[in-house]
């Protein structure tokens, strides 16, 4: 899909933008990939990126996996506005919808991670400000904490119990309050 | 696991929208039992523990035309629920699809709005007088065509002679279409209809159900509303109240047979379909009984009937009908009743609160359930419960 589009897309792709991890690690990006983070976005727009764009808080194993994140839907946001001009084709619509399948599977097989990468790339999400991301992997831990007990969730998650009597008693109020 | 994270400082904004993500209240209690700071982060609250809530109104239900201010409640009755409502729209018109649809006035509304409690959105709809309530074909916020047939919003309208006029109104249009047809009809007082398979599906009156082909489609595909089909169904006289409930993609029929013994309920499956239209007759036919429906129960009320599954919805059992009172008679005045379906007999029976009996001046009728499709959170610093 990439390969079919404008030529205003080659320009921006030509445009290449450097990471460097926590680790100092760097990674050669194109821009359209690069400013799915609002953060990075940002440093753009404000001309301070010759050198490299560093990034203190995310390491190259999480960075790597951003990265990889941010290709995959770069790529999709660029199908979307090719396909608002003719959306009326049924055959682009096809495309469309097996596009956005494809996509959901990636997303589905990129969370395939340990909860420690997941942590990990919650904070990325967040410090490089990346909806869609910070959304699937808060939506991931959700996932993992629903129908769960509170003493399950806290096995799950190496947590230790440790509110007061006082507040232990409020939550059986309000946990009775639940099932009057 | 290779390296070792705190989960516990996971920071607090980032643990709120985690909350933001849950599919029911019991979890949202549960990651508030976990620890301290999880319990501290958690700033959002379900606005009640459970769904699904009575609507109820402050003047007797009518039964033909619009009702009064509306307020939501526990199934029981004894605990208000309060939701961040958008102001100066008292009255409700409809709980279609998990939404409101409000209005500024019972009878000439110069707003009327579509809202959805759990994401605060807002749509408005040309104002209309005499609107009694109000559906939705599908979700407004599902995706815009052509990736789906879009929605159609259909409203009842009742006429000085107490007849309905049908509306459709579509995102878009500047005002609403009645409906084509040759002559007015009689809603019955459950003013239901179900969707299904870009279908209309109403109860007409005690003894016709009318069924529209609403036209929805990608566009050149979409066009208007279709005039009714109707099918003469004798057996809805003898029933003190019918709804079409749609259901895992067939149509439901549900008969209530009240006040009068015995108390009953039957339940159709008339398939994917709906009911044939080569005859000019409903035809109800004993195979098509329906008395299991698994875990999952049928919610009656004016305007829209759902199914939910007790799996779930922990405050409601499966296999049961929740029928909230809304035509009952004053003599046997209750809030709601609840049918088994395998039985079809009535199994519990919700009285009226005392709290409504006593002080007519804080007196709530029951009229609808409400179900919000995810829980409706409060922030803590915000509405208090």
């Amino acid at each position: 899909m990439a390969s079919a589009g404008s030529g205003d897309e080659k320009a921006a792709a030509a445009a290449m933008i450097t990471l460097i991890s926590s680790d100092n690690e760097k990674f050669e990006v194109t821009e359209a990939t690069a400013t799915l983070s609002q953060t990075i976005r940002h440093m753009i727009e404000d001309g301070c990126t010759d050198g490299g764009v560093p990034l203190p808080n995310v390491t190259s194993k999480i960075l790597a996996r951003v990265i990889e994140y941010c290709k995959k839907h770069a790529t999709a946001a660029a199908g979307e506005e090719g396909s608002s001009s003719s959306f009326s084709d049924a055959a682009f619509l096809e495309v469309d919808r097996a596009f956005l399948e494809e996509l959901e599977e990636f997303d589905d097989a990129f969370l395939e991670v340990d909860r420690a990468t997941l942590f990990d790339l919650i904070l990325a999400a967040n410090y490089l400000d990346i909806k869609g991301l910070l959304n699937l992997t808060c939506q991931k831990v959700a996932d993992s904490v629903k129908g769960k007990t509170p003493e399950q969730i806290r096995e799950m998650y190496n947590i230790v119990n440790d509110l007061t009597p006082e507040e232990e008693a409020e939550i059986r109020r309000e946990t009775q309050w639940a099932f009057e | 696991m290779a390296s070792y994270v705190d989960w516990t400082s996971l920071p607090t904004e980032l643990l709120d929208l985690v909350s933001g993500h849950l599919p029911s209240e019991r979890d949202l209690l549960h990651v508030r039992h976990v620890c301290a700071h999880w319990r501290a982060s958690i700033t959002a609250r379900p606005a009640a523990p459970f769904r699904p809530w009575v609507l109820a109104t402050r003047t007797r239900p009518d039964l033909t035309g619009p009702n009064g201010a509306y307020s939501l409640w526990l199934p029981r009755g004894v605990r208000a629920v309060a939701v961040a409502a958008p102001t100066g729209l008292p009255f409700c018109r409809g709980t279609p699809r998990g939404w409101l649809a409000l209005a500024d006035d019972k009878w000439c509304p110069t707003r009327l709005v579509l809202w959805d409690p759990r994401t605060g959105a807002e749509i408005p709809l040309p104002p209309m007088h005499n609107v009694v309530q109000v559906f939705l074909s599908g979700d407004p916020l599902a995706s815009p065509p052509p990736a789906s047939p879009g929605w159609t919003a259909v409203a009842t309208h009742v006429t000085e002679s107490m007849d309905h006029v049908l509306f459709f109104w579509r995102p878009g249009d500047a005002a609403w279409t009645p409906a084509a047809r040759t002559e007015s009809c009689n809603f019955f007082s459950t003013q239901n209809a179900a969707f299904l398979g870009g279908k209309m599906f109403c109860v007409e009156s005690a003894e016709r159900i009318a069924i529209y082909d609403l036209g929805e489609g990608a566009g050149a595909m979409a066009s208007s509303p279709s005039p009714p089909v109707h099918l003469s169904a004798a057996a809805l006289s003898k029933a003190h109240a019918a709804y079409f409930v749609a259901f895992h993609g067939d149509l439901l029929l549900v008969l209530l047979f009240r006040y009068r013994h015995p108390n009953s309920t039957r339940v159709y499956n008339l398939g994917p379909r709906g009911p044939s239209t080569r005859r000019p007759y409903l035809k109800l036919r004993k195979r098509d009984r329906v008395t299991d429906l698994g875990s999952y129960s049928l919610l009656l009320g004016r305007g829209d009937a759902f199914a939910l599954s007790a799996e779930e919805y922990p405050a409601i059992r499966g296999n049961c009908i929740y029928y909230v009172d809304h035509m009952g008679v004053r003599k046997e005045r209750r809030w709601a009743s609840v049918f088994d379906l395998k039985s079809s007999s009535v199994m519990e029976e919700i009285p009226f609160p005392p709290e409504h009996l006593e002080n007519r001046d804080e007196q709530w009728w029951p009229c609808s359930w409400f179900c919000p499709e995810k829980p409706v959170l409060l922030k803590r610093h915000g509405t208090e419960l």
